[in-house]
């Protein structure tokens, strides 16, 4: 792989997002303005919370932590991971209290706790990865009502809810397009996760990328590219792949990055670059963006070691980088960081 | 035990039988703990229309109501999109407690929402619109929950998502934060929303709110006091209450002078001396009959119409009554029309009644045979049988309290009063009644 500098690489002056509370900050995710940060807090132990910063430019407020309804501010066991916002400002994230069925909640940052987004009247059992599309039209998760996990899609407007994709395999990880108009998903059968794309017109679906291994985790970038991780040359690394549409040849983007907890390819919200970190000791005070189709790559320093979990958002035009690291060689917890990227991307 | 200790226990056992009446006045602390039992039951189950109507029955226990129920009623609220009592619960349950998760809650809600007061008429009542739901399901719920209330009665008191609305021919935008209501009065609702520019037609409701019958039996005292004074019969056809075959010319006589030798029973041969003072003939009578010595049982039919739709609903009503006198072998048919108004679980009537009084008794009214002599005077007046009729109009009303529901229908208990008068006496009496009347079709808030 090569890298084309753009400018000098600098030494990332990151804001930490203070969290109260002790474990691994993962998964952050920004809301589509920008202004809102939600990431998970994981102990590794009994619970993983979710948090929620107010961003201005990379001044990032400390966090807020998401309770669950009814469950107090000390409440254990809790499971509160997945955000997705909507362009509303409202984040809906999956939640569990103490080993219970995980459901779907939302929550918006100054307006009160978070509460129940669908009932168990409308849906019962396990419902998990909310995904949205670009104007907050479509919500898309994962149920488990059949047996299998299922897509399943509501309409925001109408709040009617209807499965679109059922199999006996399970569906995950689904995602919009930015129109609504078809949503990538994978299947897990015969031991190998495989990608597929589906019309919500037709609901036809089409294979995206397969073959030995998984592919996980896809999402839309611009020109209807789709990313996603495979680990299909080793098994026991990961590499960023891309396809420039379904069934078309797939490309390694990179290889051997560090796969992050939960999030999918970090791709920016114009669909242009990739955010990414990778498993190589020596490369990992730094994250890089890369152009999603790949003719490009920008290294960006931090004085932080272990890097992982990016995310690219944009406030009022300018992009913004939230990544986790740890401070120091040694220390205990990841921390989370927000970088300004103006001028570099 | 001495004068003092006596004195002290005394005192104690005063103070706290007045400290325990007062309580017993102020607050039914056995209901409360009940019925706090009883929501946080509803609650686990998440039966939320339950706990309103407990929490409902709560607050009129007069209690101080724990922070932790004011909680489970501010989320049965926000369960049921009642945005602006959720609000006022978690006020209530922060002057109990005051905590930071309640405190955010209410920050939330002011963050997001605005009060409005939309005015309107229930008889004409327009939809409450919004061109695109929000995503929050709790802003969608309080929407949905104000388009029933306006559906329901016209208006809507409470708290909306920001955002801009349109009720009738008002457009109008909620913002946040603001104390005050923003009122919002709109006008006569027309049936074509595109027709802005048109005169607006008469009432989205009908005419009749509701319509139904009216049945009621019950038991009561009925009175007739005889005429203070007597009745002169002036003229043949005098009306006579006594008529039928035992009735021939005038039963009684009065004397305004009372000289025996002169007086005469009409009855008999009137006296022709000259100077004489003759009696004059009264019409027969019937004596008193004792409130309270008649009991009575009483059958009421009709129906009532609800005409408006504005609380208090008012309407009319129109019946048939029917009461048997015991003791006496009277019988009173009366036809009642007047007005209705039904505030609640209340109802009363009021308005003008006729009726006919008929049957038969013993004894007449005591001058019928005053001033006679006592040679002359008629042996019959204490006993004679009277058979007859009277007939005269009067005004009647009730109070009544409906109690039970069955299903369009309510059972009722009824308290009422009626009066008549034909040409000489009152006819008046009172009881109370046991019945159905329609139910009045509300919106429960």
């Amino acid at each position: 792989m090569t890298f084309l500098l753009a400018g000098l690489a600098s030494t990332a002056l990151g804001g930490e997002v203070r969290f109260t509370g002790e474990g691994h900050a993962q998964n952050p995710t920004w809301s589509q303005d920008g202004r809102h940060l939600a990431f998970e807090v994981n102990n590794y132990s009994d619970r993983t919370d979710l948090h929620v910063s107010t961003v201005a430019g990379d001044i990032a407020q400390d966090a807020k932590k998401v309770n669950l309804p009814g469950s107090g501010p000390f409440g254990g066991g809790q499971v509160l991971v997945n955000p997705a916002w909507h362009p509303d400002g409202i984040t809906v994230f999956e939640g569990s209290n103490a080993g219970g069925q995980f459901r779907l909640y939302f929550f918006a940052p100054g307006q009160g706790g978070a509460n129940e987004m669908i009932t168990t009247a409308e849906v019962p059992g396990d419902i998990t990865f909310p995904a949205l599309n670009r104007d907050g039209s479509l919500m898309a998760f994962v149920a488990d009502r059949t047996g299998n996990g299922d897509i399943n899609v509501r309409d925001s407007n109408t709040t009617k809810i209807e499965i679109k994709k059922e199999s006996e395999s399970p569906e995950m990880f689904p995602q919009f397009a930015d129109d609504g108009s078809k949503i990538l998903f994978t299947r897990k059968q015969n031991n190998s996760e495989d990608v597929f794309e589906l019309s919500m017109a037709s609901g036809q679906e089409s294979p995206v990328a397969g073959g030995a291994h998984d592919q996980t985790r896809p999402v839309y970038a611009s020109g209807g590219r789709v990313l996603f991780f495979d680990n299909s040359r080793v098994s026991s690394e990961w590499d960023l792949a891309t396809v420039a549409g379904p069934g078309a040849t797939k490309k390694i983007l990179a290889k051997n990055v560090r796969l992050p907890a939960r999030s999918r390819p970090a791709v920016s919200p114009d669909g242009k670059w990739v955010a990414l970190t990778y498993e190589d000791p020596t490369m990992s005070s730094a994250v890089y963006l890369m152009a999603t189709d790949g003719s490009n790559t920008v290294k960006i320093d931090t004085a932080y070691t272990a890097c992982g979990e990016p995310a690219v958002g944009f406030q009022n035009g300018k992009p913004y980088l939230a990544y986790t690291a740890l401070p120091q060689s040694g220390a205990d917890f990841r921390k989370l960081f927000v970088t300004d990227l103006a001028g570099k991307i | 035990m001495s004068r003092t200790p006596k004195t002290l226990l005394l005192a104690l056992l005063v103070t706290a039988s007045t400290f325990n009446a007062g309580s017993a006045w102020a607050c039914d602390s056995a209901e409360q703990l009940r019925l706090s039992d009883e929501i946080q039951g509803l609650a686990q189950k998440n039966a939320w229309p339950g706990v309103e109507r407990k929490y409902g029955d709560i607050l009129k226990t007069k209690c101080d109501i724990a922070s932790s129920i004011q909680l489970i009623a501010a989320d049965s609220a926000l369960n049921l999109g009642k945005t602006f009592e959720r609000w006022e619960r978690l006020a209530a349950a922060n002057a109990v407690e005051s905590t930071p998760e309640v405190a955010e809650a209410m920050a939330g809600i002011e963050a997001a929402y605005g009060r409005v007061h939309v005015r309107g008429d229930p008889r004409r009542r327009a939809p409450l619109l919004r061109d695109t739901m929000p995503f929050a399901p709790d802003q969608r719920k309080s929407i949905e929950w104000a388009q029933t209330v306006v559906e329901g009665t016209g208006s809507f008191k409470g708290m909306l998502p920001v955002g801009e609305y349109k009720v009738a021919d008002k457009t109008f935008t909620v913002t946040a934060g603001a104390e005050d209501f923003m009122v919002v009065q709109i006008g006569k609702a027309s049936k074509n929303p595109d027709a802005a520019t048109r005169e607006p037609r008469d009432g989205d409701q009908p005419l009749i709110n509701w319509i139904g019958p009216v049945a009621m039996v019950g038991a009561g005292f009925f009175g007739s006091a005889a005429p203070g004074s007597p009745i002169i019969k002036t003229k043949a056809t005098d009306d006579e209450l006594i008529t039928g075959p035992s009735a021939k010319g005038a039963i009684g006589v009065v004397c305004p002078n009372i000289d025996n030798t002169n007086t005469t029973d009409p009855d008999r041969v009137r006296s022709s001396e000259p100077g004489a003072e003759a009696c004059l003939p009264t019409i027969r009578q019937p004596g008193s009959v004792g409130m309270f010595q008649t009991p009575n049982i009483d059958i009421t039919l009709g129906g009532e119409i609800g005409l408006t739709y504005r609380k208090p609903e008012m309407g009319v009503v129109a019946t048939v009554g029917y009461r048997r006198m015991f003791g006496n072998s009277l019988n009173q048919i009366t036809v009642f029309g007047g007005w209705m108004v039904r505030p609640g679980d209340f109802r009363f009537t009021l308005g003008p009644t006729w009726g006919v009084v008929v049957g038969g008794g013993t004894g007449y009214a005591d001058w019928v045979d005053e001033g006679q002599g006592s040679e002359y005077r008629d042996t019959r007046q204490k006993t004679a049988q009277y058979v007859g009729y009277g007939m005269g109009g009067g005004l009647a009303g009730s109070a009544g309290w409906a109690l039970l529901d069955f299903g369009s229908l309510q059972g009722i208990v009824d308290l009422h009063g009626h009066w008549m008068r034909d040409n000489h006496r009152n006819y008046q009496g009172f009881g109370l009644r046991l019945g159905i009347v329609p139910k009045v079709k509300r919106f429960e808030e």
